[in-house]
């Protein structure tokens, strides 16, 4: 640790120890003056006040800390319970010996006080005060009875005016160090001093003079001045005229060695006296200071309590602190470093953690948005592929699937990712040939299968192929929809042959007609009877039946042809109507109805191909039955996007079995039909960018409807062409 | 003399354990006390006046001083009481009194155990007399006669003053152990009011 963070901490310090030192200065200094030192003894009120003031002060920071802790408690800052707690204890382990030494120091105080005293000793001091009394009363008595002898003497003197010389003379003789003569009122008359220099005799008070009057005479012990003790003694002169009231008071001194002793003992005892009655307040001073000592303690302990509490803690509230943010998410936090102790090493582990924690993140995020981009761009290739994908987890739960996947299988994306791929069965009909396909390849690699799906829609051909993913225990699943494909090389197929039929068939046709003819002609006139039927009949069929055999060759060339489109822009209506009237009747009534639509976009079509369309699509309900009645309707997809033109009849309707094939080439349920007449309607929907389809209605009669798709409103046909 | 012997007795009265008489104290000093009541013991300056004797002006005075018993109990043990009389001489303005001169006097009382006398020491002049009645010794002190107050040149010509005096205890000067308790007890707060007149000159 430096020496700035060691300034650093002592500066929150510094004050308070200094005001602690100086109130132990201060309780120092009373305790002298509680002992009566003559240094202290005047400082004793300040230095109490003093004390109290200090104490005051310190009671304030700890209130203060006190409610700051808690005031972070109710607001659940970090650490604030464990200060607290650390504070109980510190006080509890700093408060319990201070007041176990403040009981036992006031005992031993009070007791080492107490056994100052000795009822003995006071006795024995008394002893001696009375003993001197005692001693000092025989000599008293003596001097009492030397003293009237003066008076006596003085008296006879009085009236010879020798008062003066005799009170001087009788002094001398008695040894007195001052005889004096008062008058009836105090007054001096005549005085005589040991002491040159003392010119005022010392008077004896009021009272002394009182009782003299009472009782002639008075006698005590004087202390007088700083030169110790005296006897008094004052007595009234014998009764004559001229002494009348008057009075001689002689001081004796007493003997010098008597005086010491005397004085000894008299201070002995009043010291004695004086230290028994401040036997209590002396306790009690003792105790106050012991008290205050005690209150400091205590509130020193406590504040140092907080204080260390709070700087224990404080690194540990960093640390819940970061914690927290940590926790919330806050990587950047750091804690201040605390010191090289163990809490400083971890405090500085935690910032070392936090930084790399941070830099982990960062790395996992930068990865993360790399595979977020990578997995973006796969599902924007995916998206965009025609082809179905699918991949599995190892219990073959469907964990992603393309937008194609959806289409090709007919459900929803939401219908199949997360749920086992058995369920898929489920979500749509005719899908358990692909779902045991599937299952099948997951696990092969490089494994392939046609699936043929019947979903009541047509038949769907699918390939499949599917692998196990390398990185992951899953599966992958690639499929495409290649109906059309197969159609299409199936209606390739059909064209060729049609094409080759034509070729082969229609060129000998034309000669066995005329040949036909040419027999009839020549030999019928000929003939008579049944020979002439027979021959009849026999070139009749002949013609007939090349007849109809170049029928079905020119369907089958005009199934084949793949004539130049010429589309132009078009409203389906009129064309509709324009059909339709080729087929009024006036002797069966109208069996074509038309219902148009109101209101239709145009569509981009040739007119003729169209055209065939219709006439094959009403030419084939008429001939279900002799009374169906057809109705053409044309009317807005419900998407918006295209024109529908429906056929619909009241007749049989389409044998069930062959709707699925209905549109394919000789599929028909007529005996004369040459089969192709519904496969050349899909084939010109289908040039035109649209398509067909055909059901049964369930009230009876057939529908087929052509969709096409419809012109946007104002564009103009190569619009139309570039968006189809 | 009303000296006496009460050491046991004082002895059994701090019985109480020492912890509470220290709680007792700290509590004493963060409360106080309240103030005399009306008949307590206190000093009290019956009259006061001023002479002007050879252009100095003396004060003639009576202050009754009525110890408490705590107080008389403390001298008759020993302890040396300190009484003193405080004059002051004022000078009136509008404002403010502007303290023109300060005198003491000051008697310790001591009683004397051997001859059973108070001991009363005038500690201006270290004149020391002797009593043998409390009564007598309350009645000396008590009456103050031809004191000096200041020479009346010091005075501005003019002017007028007004002087004041009053009677303390002085319990700075007790023993150290029993000050602590006589800043807070009652009975130990003895001083009279100020007693307050005109300056005649």
């Amino acid at each position: 640790m430096g020496a700035r963070a060691l300034t650093r901490r002592l500066g929150g310090l510094g004050p308070i120890l200094g005001l602690v030192a100086l109130l132990l200065v201060s309780l120092s200094l009373m305790s002298d003056a509680t002992e009566d030192s003559a240094r202290f003894g005047e400082l004793y009120g300040w230095l109490l006040t003093a004390n109290a003031l200090g104490l005051v002060l310190l009671c304030g920071l700890i209130v203060f800390n006190l409610l700051r802790l808690v005031r972070q408690m109710r607001a659940r800052h970090a650490g604030a319970r464990l200060t607290a707690r650390l504070v109980i204890v510190f006080a509890i382990l700093a408060v319990t010996p201070v007041v176990v030494v403040y009981h036992f120091s006031l005992k031993f105080l009070h007791d080492g006080i107490d056994s100052w005293f000795d009822v003995r000793i006071e006795k024995a001091l008394e002893d001696a005060i009375e003993l001197g009394r005692t001693a000092l009363g025989i000599r008293m008595r003596e001097h009492l009875k030397q003293t009237q002898l003066m008076a006596t003497a003085i008296a006879e003197v009085q009236s010879t005016g020798a008062t003066a010389t005799a009170v001087d003379n009788a002094r001398r003789l008695s040894g007195a160090s001052e005889l004096t003569l008062l008058g009836p009122g105090g007054q001096i008359l005549a005085t005589s001093s040991d002491e040159p220099t003392s010119v005022v005799p010392n008077r004896p008070s009021e009272t002394t003079l009182l009782q003299v009057k009472q009782s002639q005479s008075y006698i005590g012990l004087d202390p007088i001045g700083d030169e110790g003790l005296f006897i008094r003694v004052v007595v009234s002169l014998p009764t004559m005229t001229s002494t009348e009231g008057l009075l001689v008071q002689a001081l004796f001194p007493v003997p010098e060695k008597m005086n010491t002793l005397a004085d000894s003992v008299e201070n002995a005892y009043a010291k004695y006296r004086e230290l028994a009655y401040l036997r209590t307040p002396l306790k009690a001073s003792f105790t106050l200071t012991l008290s205050l000592v005690l209150v400091l303690t205590l509130l020193t302990a406590l504040w140092a309590a907080f204080y260390s509490a709070r700087r224990m803690v404080a690194p540990l509230r960093g640390l819940a602190e970061g914690t927290r943010a940590v926790a919330g998410g806050d990587l950047e936090t750091q804690v201040p470093p605390a010191g090289d102790d163990e809490l400083g090493f971890l405090l500085e582990s935690f910032n070392d953690m936090t930084r790399r924690l941070k830099l982990a993140r960062d790395e996992t995020r930068a990865s993360q948005r790399e595979v977020e981009a990578q997995r973006a761009y796969l599902e924007a290739v995916l998206a965009r592929l025609s082809t179905g994908v699918i991949t599995l987890d190892d219990e073959h739960r469907v964990f992603t699937c393309n937008a194609a996947g959806a289409q090709i299988l007919g459900v929803g994306r939401e219908a199949l990712v997360g749920r086992p791929l058995e369920d898929a069965a489920r979500q749509g009909p005719g899908l358990e040939p692909f779902v045991q396909a599937a299952l099948e390849v997951a696990d092969l690699s490089d494994a392939r299968r046609e699936v043929t799906l019947d979903r009541g829609q047509g038949v769907r051909i699918l390939t499949l192929g599917g692998a196990p993913l390398q990185s992951s225990a899953g599966h992958v699943l690639v499929f495409d929809d290649i109906t059309a494909l197969v159609q299409a090389q199936r209606e390739a197929a059909w064209s060729e042959v049609a094409r080759r039929l034509a070729h082969e068939i229609k060129n000998p046709l034309t000669p066995i007609q005329l040949s036909a003819e040419r027999v009839r002609h020549k030999y019928l006139e000929r003939m008579q009877g049944a020979e002439r039927e027979t021959l009849d009949r026999l070139t009749r069929t002949i013609v007939q039946q090349v007849e109809a055999m170049k029928t079905m060759v020119n369907a089958f060339s005009e199934y084949a042809r793949s004539p130049v489109m010429q589309p132009r822009r078009l409203d389906i209506n009129d064309l509709v109507r324009d059909v339709a009237e080729l087929y009024r009747d006036d002797n069966t009534g109208d069996r074509v109805t038309v219902r148009a639509g109101a209101a239709l976009p145009r569509v981009e079509a040739d007119p003729d191909r169209l055209r065939q369309v219709l006439h094959n699509l009403i030419k084939n309900a008429l001939e279900a039955g002799t009374a169906v009645r057809v109705t053409l309707t044309t009317r807005r997809s419900p998407d918006g996007d295209a024109v529908e033109l429906e056929v619909s009849d009241n007749g049989p309707g389409f044998p069930a079995e062959l709707v699925p094939r209905i549109f394919e080439p000789y599929v028909t349920s007529k005996a004369r039909g040459s089969g192709l007449g519904l496969a050349i309607v899909k084939k010109i929907a289908e040039e035109h960018g649209g398509g067909v389809r055909a059901e049964n209605l369930q009230a009876g009669g057939a529908r087929v409807v052509v969709v096409l798709p419809a012109l946007p409103a104002g564009a103009t046909p190569s619009e139309q062409r570039e968006a189809v | 003399m009303h000296c006496s012997r009460s050491a046991d007795a004082r002895a059994t009265a701090a019985a109480a354990p020492a912890w509470v008489q220290g709680a007792a104290l700290l509590v004493l000093m963060a409360l106080g006390t309240g103030p005399l009541a009306a008949g307590d013991p206190g000093f009290k300056v019956r009259s006061a006046s001023t002479r002007l004797v050879a252009g100095v002006h003396r004060v003639d005075a009576r202050v009754d001083f009525d110890f408490s018993s705590e107080a008389l109990e403390a001298m008759e043990n020993g302890v040396a009481i300190t009484v003193s009389l405080q004059m002051q001489v004022l000078e009136l303005s509008r404002l403010w009194d502007d303290e023109v001169a300060e005198v003491s006097a000051r008697y310790r009382i001591q009683a004397h155990a051997l001859s059973r006398q108070y001991l009363v020491k005038n500690l201006s002049t270290g004149e020391v007399s002797t009593y043998r009645d409390f009564e007598e010794m309350r009645e000396a002190i008590g009456r103050l006669r031809d004191f000096p107050l200041l020479d009346d040149h010091v005075l501005a010509p003019g002017e007028r003053y007004r002087v004041r005096l009053r009677a303390t205890l002085d319990i700075e000067s007790l023993p150290t152990p029993l000050r602590l308790l006589a800043w807070f007890k009652p009975s130990w707060r003895l001083s009279s009011d100020w007693f307050t007149w005109a300056l005649a000159r």
